[in-house]
């Protein structure tokens, strides 16, 4: 029955081999060794949560749950850690990357083995104590990462915002479990479920809830707590963006999911309204804050808030669709912004990472042009695209419940988007660049994953299996 | 006697909380935040929460404020005064917190009574013991899975705070180009 | 001593701790005006364990874990505090604008 957590456990263990080798083994290419032997392993990780059955609830000392809907976002996370740490890669060797080399790099990888660890213990949470660990354990990784290029101010200064709105935000959380503990009188979820099925408006219960969905906003950057993800994302490390921009979203989301279904599911419908109100203005804030944006980081941190939007209004029709569809838009979103990410660390590798280094991309190389454009696609929701699949099934499930003024809103709100979206296609394919550019290297690690994720962007769209699986296993 | 120790007690940990935040100097204001904890370790010892109490002396005064003194210590110099905030900003943190208390207070006026407050705990609630047969349970009543994560959460900590904080010597940096020294 | 009193003295310090973070400027000050909202719910939560007729002994662990992760989050906000005031020689919150946001 140890083998529903072994995943788990393997993380931890992970780290402490990634850590160790960088102690005792004496090599010229230590940093590939490093980082081929944390890939390998979370490869390991990821095939073993693939074969564990879907179909069986476990709980490992009564207070860690692992069933499918948990093992899907622990997929999200561990897949999401494999192309951070390849994406890391190529920042931690010279001429990597503009801003100077990724150093520390067992110690990189292993904070951000333990922060997946973390997100992990977020999922399988079964009392308020864990649920707590594990969140702090999914941000404080991310607070030493922002800040690694030690060697820039930007980066000091945004992981110091970080921190702020993160300790703010988890005294906000901790608020809310007080309540929850003061109404209830006990910190695990059947408690509260049992709880909250007797008394369904206790206010005391009610004022706390209110408090933990207020800091779940902050983690997702939700409107009206979402200035601080610009700032984070433009001074972190670009795999650390990727990774916040994917992974720690997911989390948030993870958070939200089995919060609502779970101890929280007979009072669900209270919340899923005004989240929906907020997932509203979430897009429009973000979609209109991308259109100023220059700067490609600052670009990507405007637009996962709108995708947060999306993501966040498929609550709102609280029927059968909305788990499956957030978890099956969370895979596409995944592949897509990391294949974004990915190109974007081709060029940044000379240039900045501007708008401007864009040009003349398409001569340079069109595949990567190409690829690009299907990204952008993706995320703007073109057929016949996994971005529109997604996107699609995220907007079917809010009209299930009869909100068809959000879904119109938000669908006009995805067609402004494809408007930034063909900003970047125009800087690639039409803008000619000013000065003669150096030309683009790609290592063979970013040509791999860039090859996989587009074809995960490509048929992931495609194929229905995937989709039916999924609502298989949590529908 | 407890009535007034309480009032002893809550009165300190709301002037040192008010020193805290409205003092010039930033190590008298890490001094005033000891003696708020410190009131607030004695409330948890009426409360009957002991344990508690003992780790808030050890870890957080003893830690964690031992912490902010040294880091005090390494950025400022002796004497040194903070510069004061702008008038705005001061208005604009009044209101605010006043805001929320008012809320807080009107909460708790008109809905506390959903809460019950029938049952007190025992000195043997919140002893080491039953903290510890809790802390240490494998069966439903236990906790050892958060119990165990904190550990992963401490040494992620200390790895993440020696890299980020320890300053860089040429030794260090050979394969570098444009990298000055701190 | 009542749970209403031990409440509103929770809440007097969270505000306080609230007013803290939007008035001052030096970042170790913001971080101890975070401390104190931590120890305001703290204080909750013994507040609601002695009184409540819930499970005490849980409500007392809580805090301890708290504190833990208290210590942590302190711990990296003052060590990218020490490589922020190396490189900068400042620590006004204010002032961090070289990212335009």
């Amino acid at each position: 029955m140890l083998t529903f957590v072994t995943p788990d456990m393997l993380l931890p263990i992970l780290a402490l081999l990634v850590l160790s080798i960088d102690l005792f083994i004496e090599s010229k290419n230590k940093t590939a060794i490093l980082f081929d032997t944390a890939a390998a392993g979370v490869l390991l990780i990821i095939v073993l949560l693939f074969n564990l059955p879907h179909d069986q609830e476990f709980y490992y000392l009564t207070n860690y749950k692992v069933d499918g809907l948990r093992l899907l976002f622990k997929e999200i996370f561990a897949i999401s850690l494999f192309f951070t740490i390849l994406l890391g890669k190529g920042y931690a060797r010279k001429n990597g990357n503009w801003r100077g080399i990724l150093k520390y790099d067992s110690e990189f990888i292993a904070l951000l083995i333990f922060c997946a660890f973390g997100m992990f213990c977020v999922v399988s949470a079964q009392e308020l104590i864990t649920l707590f660990i594990g969140l702090e354990l999914a941000t404080i990784p991310m607070y030493f990462l922002t800040a690694y290029y030690k060697k820039d101010q930007s980066s000091l200064e945004g992981a110091m915002k970080y921190i702020i709105m993160g300790s703010l935000t988890s005294a906000l959380v901790l608020l809310g479990y007080s309540f929850w503990y003061g109404a209830v009188g006990c910190l695990r979820y059947e408690a509260i479920l049992s709880f909250v099925q007797t008394n369904p408006d206790n206010p005391m219960f009610l004022a706390g809830a209110i408090f933990v969905f207020a800091a779940v906003c902050f983690k997702l950057a939700m409107v009206p707590f979402h200035m601080w993800a610009p700032d984070v994302y433009q001074a972190a490390p670009t795999p650390v963006t990727a990774f916040l921009s994917v992974a720690s979203k997911s989390t948030a989301i993870a958070f939200v999911i089995t919060l609502l279904y779970g101890p929280l599911a007979p009072i669900r419908h209270v919340f899923t309204y005004p989240l929906g109100i907020l997932a509203c203005i979430t897009m429009t804030v973000g979609n209109l804050g991308a259109m100023r944006q220059y700067e490609l980081r600052r670009f990507m941190a405007y637009s996962s808030i709108a995708q947060a939007g999306y993501i966040m209004l498929a609550l709102v029709g609280n029927g059968k669709m909305a788990v499956p569809s957030i978890i099956y838009y969370l895979f596409i979103y995944l592949a897509t912004n990391f294949c974004l990410f990915f190109i974007i660390s081709v060029i940044g590798q000379k240039r900045p990472e501007e708008f401007a280094s864009l040009r003349g991309l398409a001569k340079q190389s069109p595949a990567l042009a190409g690829i690009l454009v299907l990204c952008l696609f993706s995320l703007a929701g073109i057929p016949p695209l996994a971005g529109f699949t997604g996107k699609f099934m995220l907007f079917a499930s809010a009209a299930e419940g009869g909100f068809y003024g959000l879904v119109i809103f938000a669908a006009l709100n995805s067609t402004v988007s494809l408007y930034y979206y063909l900003l970047l296609i125009k800087e690639a394919y039409i803008n000619k660049p000013e000065e003669d550019l150096e030309s683009l290297e790609i290592t063979f690690t970013q040509s791999f994953s860039i090859a996989i994720l587009t074809l995960a962007v490509v048929i992931l769209g495609l194929i229905p299996w995937f989709s039916s699986i999924i609502t298989k296993i949590v529908g | 006697m407890i009535d007034t120790l309480f009032i002893i007690l809550s009165l300190m940990i709301i002037f040192f909380a008010t020193l805290v935040v409205t003092l010039p100097n930033i190590l008298h204001c890490a001094l005033a935040l000891m003696a708020s904890l410190f009131g607030s370790a004695g409330l948890y010892i009426l409360l009957n929460a002991e344990m508690t109490a003992l780790a808030q002396v050890a870890v957080y005064i003893g830690g964690v404020v031992i912490f902010i003194i040294f880091a005090i210590f390494l950025t400022t110099r002796m004497g040194e005064k903070t510069t004061p905030s702008s008038l705005p900003k001061i208005g604009w943190g009044l209101v605010l917190s006043s805001f929320a208390f008012a809320g807080f207070y009107g909460f708790y006026a008109k809905y506390l009574n959903s809460v019950s407050t029938t049952g007190y705990s025992t000195a043997e609630d919140g002893s080491m013991s039953a903290v510890g047969k809790i802390l240490l349970n494998t069966g439903s009543e236990g906790l050892i899975i958060p119990f165990e994560i904190v550990s992963v959460l401490l040494l992620m900590t200390v790895i993440g705070a020696v890299v980020i904080a320890r300053a860089e010597t040429k030794a260090l940096n050979c394969d570098s180009e444009s990298q000055e020294n701190i | 001593m009542t749970l209403h009193r031990l409440l509103l003295l929770s809440a007097v310090n969270f505000c306080l701790g609230m007013y803290g973070m939007v008035v001052r400027r030096n970042v170790i000050c913001v971080l101890m005006a975070m401390e104190l909202m931590f120890n305001a719910v703290i204080i909750n939560f013994i507040a609601f364990a002695h009184y409540g007729n819930g499970h005490a002994t849980e409500g007392s662990i809580f805090p301890i874990f708290i504190i833990a992760v208290t210590a942590c989050e302190m711990a990296a906000a003052l060590a990218i505090i020490l490589t922020m005031y190396r490189k900068m020689h400042k620590l006004d919150v204010h002032r961090l604008d070289s990212l335009n946001g």
